[in-house]
């Protein structure tokens, strides 16, 4: 139950769906607008909202005993890689959420939504040095996904990461040429540009980007899209979590800040209307302006190009965790599997590197793009005030002139 | 909810399942109320009030295990669930480990983590807390026009427990808190500052006044910030971001990640591991402690766990399944909610005070005060580490100018060796803490 006057904002839920807990957590909620104006009853009328893509048959996405085959089938994949590899965690999820929403103006929506997720992550050890590799599967996915695709594939491709890990050397530090590989690598947008793009930083005035569109913010070449009904994105939705229909919103042509990311609280208050981009974890939270999937649209360059002419720089074949601050700008992100870059070439693999910048120097810093673009619909779990939700995030290959690589070796 | 028909729903639904099948069962039924107030500008943003009950019933059966979770405790979903849950063991693989933990005698001495006062608090009286951090924020400096936020709240939880072979056993605990972030603006840059305090009692929280001032001192502190340029030298992280680093350290004593090969830390008890100015507590039974509780979530006693004495690798933190597999006590790090398995967590997880009297960057000549940490480069498997850092340049013991857009790494094993100094400054406002540590030396990478 949320309750809302201007920039205020009374939130209470129950557990429990017996009309006095209900009408408790109203009274709980309404208490921040105590003595204001009254909203009068309103009709509504349920709508059915147009679904981004269609689910042929997704439940019961699988029974107990063919997950447990599956997990079973993927261990010995990934066991069968190389004997280095000592132990495999792998989890399984699949989940069905109906959400109702209704709001004083007029929305009355139901929605059905599916989710399902297959993780792997093989540690692997030798000689006194460990890793550990990771893979995903999943998405807003049919029941025959799993038999479509090869669980056994990304169980050994978990595998050879974690190998490869045994005989990577340090990591390089200081600032280089960095190509960041497509898919999973889209991280890096969401972190240095994504979330500073949020409707509750903006208004608050505390986003470094406040007051910023219309003005160029990163190269030319750079497109962002945040796609909320991207075909089976773990951010996809036929509504956002206050009713208002997922869309797509261009947020940067050719490197112009051209939108925010809103909820209809922050919109009202920019005097901007919804992008749909108003999330939640749960019914046991309020909606907060999120990223849906968030992609750097492909380019024009052909992505094996795009390590031509680098001397000494880095590859990150795969990122792992970012986290920034949308005051200053400041992101970091963690690389999984990493390579030099020597006289144009991916040569030695590296451990422990993280990738650190400012999001509006390394916006400017993006030399070129591939055609390459994937978007990753397996993983993808951004926390954000302690909620935890689902977002794709993708890109195509991307070079950068500089960006500051963390490693041990100087 | 009535505190006597929850305990005597956890217990009958226990008996339930054993009566339906299952030879050992175990019910965790928790009740949390959280009430919080943000402030920004002296206007209230939010108000939250949230009342969370939940029920987690596992059950074992030929050594196989099943879970099942719910929050809609009517009785003809228990049913449901006691059912539902059984049904599972049969799919479940069977497992030595899997079995009640042993239960060790609740201590009887009091741990004090129940204020009266915090539960009686009301939203308005959070408003005032708030409504005094943040205008105590806004007077001390004329480069501070804005808040992120101020927050101030308060949370109620009771445990109601049951097994095979503890009939019932319950804890109800507090905890109150008050945040607050300001933001410097100084010409175009703006930087964000936080400080928090945490108690379980409201008589030992910060004042108002404090919290308002100490955030305010940290984001004027970041103002001018710059990178420097990539060097070896000393670097002390501050108490709050020696906290952050330890609790990344975690996951490298957990019993579980050990066995599976997945921590640098794996094969080394009874190793030097650390320099020998370096203790490493879990204690779930620290008197006011916000992680101390009578049992945890498999209902073992908590302990005081010593897993590093003086640099030696002494104990791995264990839950009931992995001390059963390596033949250890438990040491009661079974940390779980209702809807959660027991995982093994910190409690009070800190690096003990050392001798350290004087401040650490006294005797620094050149090197680098850390005051915060960020992101994901710590790999208790691989043993690598690397970090976003923010802080203070260090000349010739004085902080110089303050410092962004750099990294520090080392690889976790030799970093703990290279501890040089321990501070005394162990406060504790968070579950995890630590007093200020210094490296002898870390790779400090910035700009060119």
């Amino acid at each position: 139950m949320r309750v809302v006057r201007r920039n205020q904002t009374g939130y209470a839920f129950s557990d429990e769906l017996s009309y006095s807990s209900l009408l408790d957590a109203a009274r709980v909620a309404s208490s921040v607008v105590e003595n204001q104006s009254r909203t009068n009853p309103i009709d509504v009328t349920r709508r059915n909202p147009p679904q981004p893509f269609t689910l042929q048959n997704p439940e019961p996405l699988m029974l107990e005993y063919t997950k447990f085959d599956l997990l079973q089938r993927m261990d010995a994949a990934a066991r069968g890689v190389d004997s280095r590899i000592v132990s495999v965690r792998i989890e399984y999820l699949d989940e069905v959420r109906d959400v109702l929403i209704g709001t004083s103006d007029g929305i009355y929506v139901l929605d059905r939504q599916y989710l399902a997720s297959i993780t792997c992550a093989p540690a692997a050890q030798a000689g006194g040095k460990r890793g550990s590799g990771f893979s995903s599967m999943g998405g807003r996915v049919d029941a025959d996904y799993f038999a479509r695709n090869s669980p056994e594939e990304a169980a050994r491709q978990a595998a050879r990461q974690a190998i490869r890990l045994l005989e990577a050397g340090p990591a390089p530090a200081g600032p280089m040429p960095v190509v960041v590989a497509p898919g999973w690598g889209g991280v890096l947008i969401h972190e240095s540009l994504g979330h500073a793009l949020e409707g509750d930083g903006i208004r608050r005035g505390t986003s470094l980007l406040t007051g910023l569109v219309g003005t160029r913010i990163a190269s030319p070449l750079v497109r962002v899209v945040d796609d909320g009904r991207w075909p089976n994105g773990r951010g996809s939705c036929a509504v956002d979590d206050e009713g208002t229909p997922s869309q797509r919103t261009v947020a940067v042509e050719a490197g112009v800040l051209q939108s925010y990311f809103l909820d209809k609280q922050n919109a009202v208050l920019l005097g901007l209307r919804s992008t749909g981009n108003g999330r939640r974890m749960s019914y046991r939270n309020w909606p907060i302006p999120r990223m849906t999937n968030t992609y750097l649209d492909a380019g024009t360059s052909d992505p094996a190009s795009l390590l031509n002419g680098i001397a000494r720089g880095f590859y990150a074949a795969e990122l792992g965790g970012g986290s920034v601050d949308t005051t200053s700008g400041n992101f970091n992100f963690a690389v999984r599997e990493g390579y030099w870059i020597e006289d144009g070439r991916r040569t030695r693999p590296v451990r422990g590197a993280v990738l650190i910048g400012n999001s509006l120097e390394t916006m400017k810093r993006i030399e070129g793009i591939g055609t390459d673009l994937v978007v990753e619909q397996s993983r993808g779990t951004c926390g954000k005030d302690g909620q935890m939700i689902p977002v794709g995030v993708g890109q195509p290959t991307v070079r950068f002139s500089s960006i500051t690589v963390g490693g041990p070796s100087i | 909810m009535p505190r006597q028909p929850a305990v005597e729903l956890a217990e009958r639904i226990r008996i339930q399942a054993e009566r339906s099948g299952a030879q050992e069962a175990e019910t965790y039924l928790e009740t949390s109320t959280t009430t919080e107030a943000r402030l920004r500008q002296g206007q209230v943003e939010l108000l939250q009030q949230s009342a969370i009950q939940g029920l987690g019933l596992r059950v074992f059966r030929d050594r196989r295990m099943g879970f099942v979770y719910t929050t809609d405790l009517r009785e003809t979903v228990l049913n449901e669930l006691v059912n539902r849950t059984l049904a599972l063991t049969s799919q479940a693989t069977p497992r030595d480990e899997n079995k009640i933990a042993e239960f060790l005698a609740v201590s009887q001495s009091d741990l004090e983590i129940r204020d009266d006062a915090v539960a009686r608090l009301r939203p308005e009286d959070l408003v005032r807390f708030a409504r005094a951090a943040e205008e105590s924020a806004f007077a001390q400096d004329k480069r501070i026009q804005t808040t992120k936020d101020v927050r101030s709240g308060t949370a109620v939880q009771e445990v109601y427990f049951s097994n095979t072979y503890i009939p019932r056993q319950t804890y109800r605990a507090t905890t109150v808190w008050l945040s607050a972030t300001p933001v410097a603006t100084q010409g175009s840059q703006r930087r964000e500052g936080t400080f928090i305090d945490r108690k379980r009692f409201l008589a030992d929280l910060a004042r108002p006044e404090q919290i308002g001032q100490r955030a305010v001192e940290r984001a004027l502190a970041k103002l001018g910030a710059a990178t420097v340029p990539s060097a070896r030298v000393p670097v002390v992280f501050s108490a709050e971001a020696a906290g952050v680093f330890l609790q990344g350290l975690f996951g490298a004593f957990s019993a579980l990640n050990v066995l599976e090969q997945r921590s640098f830390l794996a094969g080394k008890l009874g190793q030097k591991i650390a320099s020998q100015n370096v203790t490493i507590i879990d204690d779930g039974t620290m008197r006011r402690g916000l992680a101390s509780r009578y049992f945890d979530g498999e209902g073992v006693q908590t302990h005081r766990t010593v897993a590093v004495a003086g640099g030696i690798l002494q104990q791995y933190f264990h839950s009931g399944a992995t001390a059963r597999r390596m033949n250890a006590p438990p040491t009661g790090n079974g940390v779980r909610s209702y809807d959660t398995l027991p995982a093994i967590g910190p409690t009070n997880f800190y690096i003990d005070y050392g001798s350290s009297t004087h401040k650490l960057v006294d005797e620094v000549v050149r090197g680098l005060y850390v005051t915060g940490l960020a992101g994901f480069g710590v790999d208790t498997v691989s043993g690598e580490y690397s970090q976003q850092v923010e802080g203070q340049w260090i000349e010739k013991g004085q902080l110089t100018k303050p410092v962004e857009g750099v990294t520090v790494a080392g690889r976790l094993d030799e970093m703990l060796l290279g501890i040089d100094g321990v501070g005394r400054d162990l406060d504790f406002r968070s579950n995890v803490a630590s007093p200020t540590i210094r490296f002898r030396e870390l790779a400090v990478a910035g700009g060119a």
